[in-house]
């Protein structure tokens, strides 16, 4: 039934919107393809394609990030030999689905080649022709086989003779391996937010990490040797808290193929492109599947080492030889954060990031008979701004504590309880949390109870009313500016919708002909005052 | 609200009108334009008429929404503007687990 | 005055308790609630390292060691866990998925008084708790109970009894001198070693007892074997000497044992049934009436206490349903005229009472008390008044002290204040005492008084339950915010006294505007509007403007009743406008819109009650359990934004809140109203219409003190109620500062906790 009142939900949800806008494209940024098209080379793509076994999985992948039409085109250009006329290639699509824009697309990612002029053929790079044939010659759905239950047993059999004792086989079930990632992710997080006696230590590589992506700094107020100075969260590590941890993820390991480019030597670009090429090969990797490491090349066998330490894959040896898990945040890298996730499983719920717990596997997690042997994080936020944690974990309490008030802090065994307040979130701003993260945090790690309700699992008057909190510091806007005062009304027209145009406009009145504009503009403004001066004495 | 406001004034007042200004021939600084609502304008207009008369920093009262501001003002507005935005805010947290007895 | 001495002393009675039950509390919470490292609050608490039964997830609560209770309501086994912790404990906040209750002596003194025991209290508990319960807990339970509830002092064959079940107890009682002096013994049978007599103890209806049984305990039959197999519980009791019945109430009290009421009415052959005082056999009880009403019969006799049941859920029809249970003679007290006669009227839409055995006693109606049995409908004010009365009101006055009474039935009892309480359970000797309210809050605190003046509370609903059962409307609650215009911010800031600060949020046109726009926007839609207003002056000017008919406390009371009859029956009149004399007792089922445009400082209970005005079903409500999702019903408050009013109100809805009701705060609500006055022409659309209104306003400040006083004396004339209300108002508005009327929590200048190192964060150092 419709009130009075009913637009006020039209009056919160653009600014809504335009954040979760900003919010997709900041994860659209992050992933295994959004890096292979902003920061790799032509040259170094179709080194990928080229790969001979790997290549086509590239292929394909990179295919899967075009619109259809271009899809399509790429699959009649394979059947038409490479090329085929401009022209005739619009007749296919229609001009209005395909042109320019997405020819430059594909030449981008090195799957064309750059045509000469608008009406020189349409080309595939011999590379990406190579490696999509290969592709579509090939019926491998997967790089790589699942070991079998006979392998299993074979090596499980190598194994007790090696060691002279029987040697079981590490099976893994998916919830196992859920609860693994999380166990070693956590360890990572715990160390940034300096919980003491950590039962799992992360591998000194990730303090490293932290210090070089700036998310831990040295206390600046230590007062001895600078090297010895213990570490301190910085304001990125705060915000960095409350991200998706497929985001947070993605940061890592995006730090982790900097450092490697930052070596600058041959050796580093080979190893590099193994690393992309494993990122790639990951993803079409079985969730819940064991893989022996002897798929991988020398590199590689190093490569899944070192994304194990971030809890990627579960790295187990099994007498000499090695196998490995892939876990669902490693196969979910290649996609990209957010955009995979949750085009397929709606707005929320459980199939999506994987930090956000599976429903069944929360369901699980929560009926354990001593919760505290596992790391999930159930909340539910209530009307009268209390939130209730299911959880057990010092890091969680951490994180909640970012935006709610710690005095009112409730620790039951499974539970804390705590209360959202003006003050707790206005503290989140201050740190430079945003609100949308903020609810964002809430929503992602919601209760399963509350998961199959249509509406939002966060009460709206607590939605609405933190971006009521949020806009209180917006409103009052600061800008240096000077003045401008006009003789002709010409001037001032011309200089306000100049000013307009460009940001540079803080104030005016036309009766006064007076007009006050933001400082850093000046040298600007001042220029296009002389400029229109001068035509207007030659006119 | 500390160090976040810092830093976004730095950035504010970066092309610092004393510097650039002996580089080119650039206009003076006229002072800090506010943009505000009806009632915030109301109340800093209010600050000023409580600073004696050297004191105060209202250099023009432009519109409803609008006031030219001296720049050294900026900090004390920016935290009386703050505190009262905070005087008329009811919590619930000091009254949790209390019922019966009204408060 | 040997009946208001009386009155006088059994409320220091009552004290003596209260002070008794706050020392246990204080002692529990107290108790072990370790404060978080660091922090210096009583807020929070650590209780991480309570043991969690391993099959938690199978149970619905956790029991904290200092009292608290978490119950998930969404938990297959909520409904059974609700009707328990309310008998046992005292609900501190009921949102939609997590409740919270606390057990208090209170709380535990009502449960022992409905025949739930101390064991089966800790047993339940413990079945029900996902934790281990703590032995703090078990502790509190015990301690509160030992004494309360072990002994009943029971009216049977008009004669006193003392009876427990526990022989020990009663010897205890009658160490004491004045109790052993009081006692008659008597020469009959049943009488066992110690001259106690002895007898089979009235057992607890099923019903009431079903949420103690083992969840997959489903079967009757074992059930009744168990019973059969169970020797049936024997109670001791002595009689007491009827004129010295005080006195023992008083020793006992004296030695902790509170001796809880029971009035044995089936067995009362002295004082006569009123006649066919029986409910007709349209009248339909809801399930949550009955349950109420199981509380208070439930060992077949009547219980004295409190039922809370929310405005509009039939609080009126609980009561005449206990009225005509017990079928005695009964006072029922109401707040003023106009409620008197409804309550008169529900008497006789629900039963078949004669006409000759309801009397009225106000001070416009005095009908003769019939001489036999009957029902009387009074107000407080007219019991409790202690000037010179005249020779007609003073004769009714002697018939009603004179009278031995069935039952007290007391109507909105969280609002008398104390004095008039006092006297009146001095002038009324009545068996049993049975107090209705829809809010347990209140401003001082009586709440905890009542617990031994009138009985235990025996039962409270839950409003989003019967919101969702489609037993009350679904209320959408918004608060609007109206930022004031320029010239009014101005002088608000300038101002330095209270009154004219209120005035000037009150009357910030774009108020004004706001509520014009939406009785407008209602109207059009064919709802029914109240508008209230606490400040007279502010009234009077919204009447004019939306050219409403107003009421307030000097509208003679035929006028009165036209606009009301008028509104109630035809859509001639859709919108009134009224003062605070219609915060409770004015009968307007036909409403579903309130617009709240100044009101009471921040009481908590003022904005439950305006809220009760809408919560009747409107005739669209659903009963299917889809009520939740579809709103019927709106509760605007407008609140000009950057001022005091922003205060009170947060703290007016935090009742509400605890009970589930969330407010939508909307924000451009203004910008419409402003856009549609210049649109359509309303009263104040200009800059120069604020100016004018500003000017008046400005002037008008003496006026509006001499209004709010003529209205203060033209309620506390027409009806008690409003007296109450009225002297808590002036009480705490002359030379009070803002912040004390406030409550004195008050207002924080509390600085944002801005540093750069977050408390729960800590340095690392380097490996």
């Amino acid at each position: 039934m419709a009130s009075a009142a009913s637009s006020e939900e039209q009056k919160v949800s653009p600014s809504k919107k335009r954040k979760m806008k900003d919010d997709d494209a900041a994860s659209k940024a992050s992933g295994v393809m959004a890096y292979l098209q902003t920061s790799l080379s032509k040259e170094s793509l179709s080194q990928l394609y080229l790969d001979p076994t790997r290549g086509r999985y590239v292929c394909r992948a990179v295919l899967q990030e075009l619109p259809m039409t271009s899809q399509q085109v790429v699959v009649r250009l394979i059947c038409c030999g490479g090329s085929f006329p401009r022209n005739l290639v619009n007749i296919w699509c229609g001009k209005k689905y395909w042109g320019h824009k997405q020819i430059m697309e594909m030449v981008k990612w090195a799957i064309l080649k750059q045509p000469a002029d608008d009406d020189a053929a349409i080309q595939l790079t011999d590379e990406f022709f190579q490696g999509y044939k290969a592709a579509l010659h090939s019926m491998d759905t997967s790089p790589w086989s699942p070991l079998t239950p006979a392998q299993v047993e074979v090596m499980e059999q190598e194994a007790s003779a090696v060691e002279g004792k029987p040697v079981k086989f590490p099976a893994m079930t998916q919830e196992d391996l859920e609860r693994y990632t999380q166990s070693q992710w956590d360890a990572v997080l715990h160390y940034l937010v300096g919980t003491p006696n950590l039962d799992v230590q992360p591998n000194p590589a990730i303090s490293h990490f932290l210090l070089e992506t700036k998310l831990m700094q040295p206390d600046p107020e230590y007062r001895g040797d600078p090297e010895e100075a213990p570490l301190v969260i910085t304001r990125k590590g705060y915000d960095f808290m409350l991200q998706d941890s497929t985001q947070q993820v993605w940061h890592f390991v995006l730090q982790y193929l900097q450092s490697i480019e930052r070596q600058g030597n041959e050796k580093a670009v080979v190893f590099k492109r193994e690393a992309l090429l494993v990122l790639l090969c990951l993803s079409y990797a079985k969730f819940g599947e064991c893989y022996a490491s002897a798929v991988l090349s020398k590199d590689g066998r190093r490569i899944v080492r070192d994304l194990a330490l971030f809890g990627l894959l579960y790295v187990k040896k099994v007498g000499k030889k090695s196998v490995f898990y892939p876990t669902r945040i490693a196969m979910q890298l290649v996609g990209g954060a957010e955009a995979s996730s949750s085009s397929k499983s709606g707005k929320r719920g459980g199939g999506g990031g994987m930090w956000s717990w599976s429903s069944k596997a929360l369901d699980s997690a929560l009926a354990h008979p001593y919760p505290s042997d596992s790391s999930h994080l159930a909340i539910i936020v209530q009307t009268n701004f209390q939130l209730c944690a299911y959880t057990t974990s010092e890091l969680h309490v951490s994180m909640l504590g970012l935006f709610c008030e710690v005095q009112t802090i409730r620790r039951l065994p499974n539970v804390v309880f705590m209360a959202i307040t003006r003050d707790s979130i206005k503290g989140a701003f201050a740190l430079g949390i945003q609100a949308h993260q903020i609810l964002r945090f809430l929503e992602k790690h919601v209760h399963p109870k509350l998961r199959d309700n249509t509406t939002s699992p966060i009460p709206s008057n607590v939605v609405d009313q933190v971006y009521l909190w949020d806009r209180e510091r917006h409103r009052v806007e600061w800008n240096e500016v000077f003045m401008h005062q006009c003789v002709l009304d010409g001037e001032f027209h011309a200089v306000q919708s100049y000013t307009m145009e460009h940001q540079a406009h803080a104030w005016s009145n036309a009766g006064r002909n007076q007009l006050f504009i933001k400082f850093p503009y000046a040298e600007q403004v001042q220029s296009f005052v002389r400029k229109w001066r001068a035509k207007a004495a030659a006119g | 609200m500390g160090p976040k406001k810092k830093i976004a004034k730095k950035a504010a007042s970066s092309p610092k009108p004393s510097s650039s200004s002996s580089k080119k021939n650039l206009p003076p600084c006229a002072g800090y334009l506010i943009s505000c609502d009806v009632p915030t304008k109301e109340y800093i207009k209010h600050l000023n008429e409580l600073k004696p008369v050297d004191k105060k920093f209202i250099l023009e009262d432009l519109d409803s929404r609008h006031l030219l501001i001296k720049r050294k003002a900026r900090d004390e507005i920016e935290r009386k503007v703050e505190a009262w935005m905070d005087e008329n805010v009811f919590s619930a947290v000091e009254r949790v687990g209390e019922n019966l007895d009204m408060s | 005055m040997s009946e208001s001495a009386e009155g006088n002393d059994e409320y220091s009675h009552a004290r003596k308790l209260v002070l008794r039950a706050a020392k246990r509390e204080a002692a529990l919470s107290k108790a072990d609630a370790p404060v978080p490292d660091g922090m210096g609050s009583s807020i929070g608490a650590d209780f991480s390292n309570m043991t969690l039964k391993p099959d938690h997830i199978q149970r619905p609560c956790w029991a904290c060691p200092d009292g608290n209770i978490y119950l998930e309501a969404f938990h297959d086994l909520y409904t059974q866990a609700y009707d328990f912790l309310v008998a046992i404990s005292e609900p501190v906040a009921r949102p939609e998925f997590i409740h919270q209750y606390k057990l208090t002596p209170y709380s535990l003194y009502a449960a022992v008084a409905t025949n739930i025991e101390t064991e089966s209290i800790i047993g339940v508990l413990e079945r029900l708790s996902k934790n281990a319960l703590p032995p703090q807990v078990k502790k509190f339970v015990r301690d509160c109970t030992s004494k309360y509830g072990k002994a009943k002092l029971v009216l049977k064959h008009n004669k006193f009894y003392v009876e427990s079940e526990f022989p020990e107890v009663l010897r205890e009682l009658l160490r004491d001198p004045t109790i052993a002096q009081a006692r008659i013994q008597e020469d009959v049978e049943n009488v066992d070693d110690h001259g106690f007599l002895t007898n089979t103890k009235q057992e607890e209806m099923k019903e009431n007892l079903q949420m103690l049984r083992e969840p997959d305990d489903d079967s009757d039959d074992e059930m009744e074997q168990n019973d059969k197999s169970k020797k049936p519980t024997v109670v001791v009791s002595f009689q007491v000497d009827g004129s010295k019945v005080e006195n023992v109430k008083r020793q006992a009290i004296e030695l902790d044992y509170p001796l809880m009421e029971e009035y044995d009415f089936r067995n009362d052959n002295i004082n006569p049934n009123v006649p066919l005082m029986d409910l007709k056999p349209i009248t339909r009880i809801r399930r949550y009436q009955e349950r109420s009403l199981a509380k208070m019969f439930g060992n077949g006799r009547a219980r004295s206490g409190i039922i809370v049941l929310p405005c509009g859920a039939g609080k009126t029809l609980t009561g005449v349903t206990a009225a005509q249970t017990i079928k005695k003679s009964c006072v029922c007290l109401a707040t003023n005229a106009v409620s008197v006669l409804q309550w008169k009227h529900q008497f006789q839409k629900w039963t078949n009472i004669p006409d000759d055995r309801i009397c009225v006693f106000t001070s416009d109606q005095k009908d003769k008390i019939h001489p036999e049995a009957c029902v009387l409908v009074t107000t407080y004010t007219m019991i409790s008044y202690s000037g010179k009365r005249s020779e007609q009101s003073q004769k009714i006055m002697d018939q009603i002290t004179g009278k031995e009474w069935g039952l007290l039935l007391m109507d909105e009892v969280h609002v008398v204040p104390a004095k008039m309480f006092r006297r009146v359970i001095g002038s009324v000797k009545a068996h049993c005492r049975l107090g209705l309210t829809a809010t347990l809050v209140r401003e001082d605190d009586l709440i905890s008084d009542l617990n031994f003046l009138i009985g235990p509370k025996l039962y409270e609903a839950n409003w989003m339950d019967l919101t969702a059962q489609g037993y009350l409307a679904n209320v959408q609650c918004v608060e609007v915010w109206c930022p004031m215009t320029g010239p009014f911010m101005k002088e608000y800031l300038m101002a330095t006294n209270a009154r004219l600060k209120q005035l000037l949020y009150v009357m910030n046109p774009s108020k004004l505007r706001a509520v014009e726009y939406l009785v407008r926007f209602h109207e059009e839609r064919g709802d029914k509007i109240i508008v209230f207003s606490d400040l007279v002056y502010s009234l009077k000017l919204y009447a004019e403007m939306l050219k409403k008919p107003l009421i307030y406390g000097e509208t003679p009371e035929r006028e009165r009743q036209a606009i009301l009859g008028t509104f109630r029956a035809s859509d001639m009149i859709r919108t009134i406008c009224i003062s605070k004399v219609g915060d409770t007792s004015i009968d307007l089922p036909e409403a579903n819109v309130i617009i709240q445009v100044s009101s009471h400082f921040g009481s908590r209970r003022q904005e439950a009650q305006r809220l009760g005005r809408i919560l009747r079903p409107k005739s669209y409500t659903r009963q299917d359990g889809t009520n939740k999702s579809t709103f019927n019903a709106f509760f605007y408050t407008l609140v000009s934004s950057d001022t005091q009013e922003m205060f009170y109100s947060a703290k007016r809805q935090q009742y509400l809140i605890d009970q589930g009701y969330t407010f939508k705060i909307v924000t451009n609500l203004c910008e419409k109203a402003a856009e549609a006055a210049v649109e359509e022409g309303y009263s104040y659309s200009t800059p120069e219409d604020d100016r004018k209104l500003l000017r008046t306003v400005l002037q008008s400040e003496t006026d509006l003190e001499k209004e709010q006083r003529a209205e203060d004396a033209a309620i506390r004339k027409n009806n008690a109620d409003g007296a109450a209300l009225a002297d808590a108002g002036t009480k705490r508005s002359t030379g009070a500062t803002i912040s004390q009327m406030s409550g004195g929590s008050g207002m924080r200048y509390r600085e944002v906790n801005s540093s750069k190192k977050h408390p729960l964060f800590r340095k690392r150092q380097r490996r």
